[in-house]
């Protein structure tokens, strides 16, 4: 059986970048300037695989769009720091 | 919320308990509940309820010899609950009735469900993982949808440390869940 080979630097590279322009333009409540809206644009039509990148973040990123996984997600972490903090 | 407690008559026992209480929980409890909801407003009740909850147990002189802070993040975890779930109810007029052509789509089999269910214990693990500082602000920002100046501002450290706190935090999401391959 063969091992699949990992990603090259220059994929994380991109992953990295599209991780870093999500957090930028990916909260329609706290929109990018449209400075950087243009370099956004500029930065995916450099390659196809920015967008491609891009769009594995932004899937990776959904579930967070839904109230009642957040809610839920909250509730869980909030319930496991009070179990440390108890520890603590 | 603040304006519709009833004030409560404490015996001078109780109130000396809660003075003991406050002084040595308030300010980590402020932060407790200041990290995980964007109420502000609520902060100083949901600190007080706690305290009132651990009155209403009782035995608190005998809670205070053992491990106190223990029952007291406990207490605050269920307090945190409690005004989560209300927050949701008093969304109930947000309801939207069941439309097949809408809704009909999703999948509420207990496939579905468990897979759900997963998948809230493995980002909730993996949220743990983060340190506790970047931890705050991704919740903050992703899940509670906080602006970035206003996460910077409530956790007082800059915007570029938000946005680092969050590259770091995405980019972790993104390395567990293996969407670099």
């Amino acid at each position: 059986m063969t091992r699949k080979p990992g990603p090259t630097w220059e994929q994380r590279a991109r992953l990295e970048a599209a991780a870093a322009w999500f957090n930028r333009v990916g909260f329609p409540d706290d929109p990018p300037s449209p400075e950087d809206l243009e370099a956004f644009e500029l930065w995916k039509a450099d390659s196809p695989e920015n967008v491609r990148m891009f769009n594995i973040v932004k899937d990776e990123m959904r579930p967070y769009d839904n109230p009642l996984f957040r809610f839920l997600l909250k509730e869980r972490v909030a319930a496991h720091e009070a179990e440390s903090d108890a520890k603590d | 919320m603040a304006n519709q407690r009833r004030p409560i008559e404490y015996s001078d026992e109780d109130r000396a308990v809660l003075n003991r209480l406050d002084r040595k929980f308030r300010r980590s409890l402020l932060t407790y509940f200041g990290r995980r909801t964007r109420d502000l407003c609520d902060l100083e009740d949901m600190v007080q309820d706690v305290f009132e909850r651990l009155l209403k147990r009782g035995n608190t002189s005998e809670l205070e010899r053992q491990n106190l802070s223990a029952y007291v993040f406990e207490t605050a975890s269920s307090v945190l609950t409690d005004h989560l779930r209300k927050k949701i109810t008093r969304r109930d007029h947000l309801y939207e009735p069941f439309d097949q052509n809408r809704h009909g789509e999703k999948d509420f089999s207990p496939e579905h469900v468990l897979i759900y269910r997963q998948q809230l214990e493995l980002t909730s693990a993996m949220l743990l993982e983060l340190p506790e500082e970047t931890r705050a602000v991704f919740l903050l920002r992703r899940v509670e949808g906080m602006k970035v100046k206003d996460v910077a501002a409530r956790l007082r450290i800059s915007v570029s440390s938000v946005e680092r706190h969050m590259r770091v935090a995405v980019w972790h999401v993104m390395q567990r869940s293996g969407g670099e391959q």
